[in-house]
C-alpha cells in the first residue's frame, strides 16, 4: 500500500512575507518552502480557488489516475476547456503536475504533486488573513 | 533541506527569467497565492559574493505574476549596471526598466510589495 502524505495550505500576508524574508536574508537563514505547503494570502483567496469541480479533479487523479486531461474531462463529464483550465490552475499553484507524454500526440498526463491524500487548511491566526482587501 | 553552493546556478521564474551567478546560495525562495489563486507573488533570494554587481551580497527577484493570462505583471531585481529595478512592462517590453531608489535588499522588497495592491488595483 503506498504510503500518503499530506499538502499543507497555509495563510500568510504580503506583509508577513516580505518581513520573513528580509529576516532571513539579514540573517542569512534558509527559507526553501517545502513542497507539501501551499501559501494562500486568505482563506477567501483560498475558498474562491478550490471549487467543488477542482477538488472533483484532485479526487479523481488520486483515485484513477488518468492517463490524458481527456480521460479525465470524460470521467468528470465536464467540457474539455473547463477541465484543463481548471487543471492549469492547480498545477500553477501547485497542487498538481501536467507531465508531457514524449510519444502521441502531445498528451498532457494530470498527476498528484507528489503522493498525498489530505488537504489540511491552517487555521488563519490573524483576522487579516481572512481576506485580500484587509491584507492589503 | 540540502542547500549546496552552485559554481553556476539558473534559475527560472515560469521560465521568464533565467540568470547566471557564481557561488550562489539559495536562502530564500517563497510564493503567496491571492484573489483566488489569480495572482502570485514569489520572492527568491540567493547569497552572492559581494561585489560592483552585488554590494549587499544579495541577489534578490520578487515577480507579481498574473496565473490566469500568464504574463508576469511586475518583476523587481538586481543587477549591474543597474543595481534594483523595477520591470513594469514585461509583457511587451523585457528591457523596460524602471529605477529603483532604495539603499539595499530590505527597502528593496519593501518598495516591491507596496507596489503590489497598486498594480492589481482594479481586480481588488
Amino acid at each position: 500500500m503506498k504510503s500518503k502524505k499530506e499538502i499543507i495550505v497555509v495563510f500568510k500576508s504580503l506583509d508577513d512575507l516580505s518581513k520573513e524574508a528580509i529576516k532571513a536574508i539579514k540573517t542569512r537563514t534558509a527559507k526553501v518552502q517545502p513542497e507539501n505547503i501551499i501559501y494562500f494570502d486568505s482563506w477567501t483567496s483560498f475558498r474562491g480557488f478550490m471549487s467543488l469541480q477542482k477538488l472533483e479533479i484532485l479526487a479523481m487523479i488520486s483515485s484513477v489516475e488518468p492517463n490524458s486531461i481527456y480521460e479525465l474531462m470524460r470521467l468528470l463529464d465536464r467540457s474539455l476547456s473547463a477541465v484543463q483550465k481548471d487543471c492549469e490552475a492547480l498545477e500553477q499553484v501547485g497542487f498538481i503536475t501536467l507531465v508531457k507524454k514524449k510519444t502521441g500526440r502531445g498528451q498532457v498526463v494530470p498527476r498528484l504533486k507528489f503522493n498525498y491524500d489530505k488537504i489540511v487548511v491552517k487555521l488563519p491566526e490573524h483576522p487579516y488573513e481572512l481576506s485580500f482587501k484587509a491584507a492589503a | 533541506m540540502k542547500l549546496i553552493k552552485k559554481r553556476i546556478l539558473t534559475y527560472d521564474i515560469h521560465s521568464y527569467k533565467v540568470c547566471f551567478v557564481a557561488d550562489a546560495k539559495l536562502i530564500y525562495d517563497q510564493q503567496i497565492h491571492f484573489l483566488e489563486g489569480r495572482y502570485e507573488v514569489r520572492l527568491t533570494a540567493y547569497e552572492v559574493p559581494k561585489s560592483k554587481k552585488f554590494p549587499d551580497g544579495v541577489k534578490l527577484s520578487c515577480v507579481l505574476l498574473d496565473l490566469l493570462q500568464k504574463i508576469p505583471r511586475l518583476l523587481l531585481d538586481n543587477h549591474e549596471p543597474y543595481g534594483y529595478h523595477l520591470h513594469t512592462k514585461m509583457q511587451h517590453d523585457k528591457a523596460h526598466r524602471v529605477s529603483v531608489d532604495v539603499r539595499d535588499f530590505e527597502e528593496a522588497i519593501e518598495y516591491f510589495m507596496g507596489h503590489v495592491p497598486r498594480v492589481i488595483k482594479d481586480e481588488i
